[in-house]
């Protein structure tokens, strides 16, 4: 679980493979979850840019 | 590896694969202006990638062990490595050569080692993930040289075995190459004192 660098967003990833973004103040999705799955991998690593507008996953697979 | 929009969910890239087994990726990293992933790899490697071409931008940084993790400098032109060895590198990721000796940081008082899995940068200085959280001075590995145009022109010219003059480059002949050499060439340093 991590917060974007703007503190806007909270982003937390599953052991299922999935990505959650979550607006800090109401709490809600901004979208459905990312879909991390590649060949029954899952997410080992990941990144967010200075901007807060990406998102980099590391999945295994 | 993927990258996302953080604002809609949409992916900005198709997947980039990885070499190595089922667990190749122990991390990644954006570059400071984002354009750039810097990755590190259980294959020995860390590879920097533009994402958005799907490419390498430098050649990978070869290394001995697995590497765990990675981090650039605040200006992102370059790039820090932890391995399974414990040992930090310092790299130029416009050409992907060490600009240092591997730093090997043994965390116990006998010498012995355990695992250093992170590494991060603030300002100047490397923080390793170590008991006591050793501190790196970057300082002294990327300040710029303190040398006069003139001898950084000669080191350019030696460097190339080009003549450089005036923002234009030719070639020199071998025997100009080893005048400028003969010239150039450091003095001992009880000679230079």
């Amino acid at each position: 679980m991590t917060w974007s660098p703007d503190g806007a967003a909270l982003i937390t990833v599953t052991t299922g493979g999935e990505v959650f973004v979550r607006d800090s103040e109401s709490g809600r999705e901004r979208f459905p979850p990312i879909q991390l799955r590649l060949k029954g991998g899952v997410c080992t690593a990941s990144d967010i840019s200075s901007d807060s507008r990406l998102l980099v996953t590391a999945i295994t697979g | 590896m993927q990258v996302w929009d953080l604002l809609t969910g949409e992916a900005r890239c198709p997947p980039i694969p990885h070499p190595g087994d089922f667990w190749g990726l122990f991390a990644v990293l954006f570059s400071p202006d984002g354009k750039l992933v810097l990755s590190a790899n259980k294959d020995g490697r860390a590879r920097l990638l533009d994402w958005q071409k799907g490419t390498l931008v430098c050649p990978p940084l070869q290394h001995s062990h697995e590497v765990f993790d990675v981090a650039f400098t605040s200006d992102g032109k370059h790039g820090l490595t932890i391995d399974k060895a414990d040992t930090v590198h310092v790299w130029e990721l416009t050409t992907g050569k060490r600009i240092a000796a591997p730093m090997h940081y043994p965390t116990n008082s006998n010498g012995s080692s355990k695992t250093i899995f992170n590494v991060a940068v603030v300002g100047d200085r490397a923080v390793l993930g170590a008991p006591n959280f050793p501190v790196l001075d970057l300082s002294k590995f990327l300040s710029e040289p303190s040398l006069s145009a003139e001898s950084l022109q000669a080191l350019a010219e030696l460097a190339t075995a080009r003549r450089i003059q005036l923002g234009e480059a030719s070639s020199m002949s071998a025997e100009e190459w080893q005048q400028r050499w003969s010239d150039y060439k450091p003095r001992p340093a009880a000679e230079a004192q």
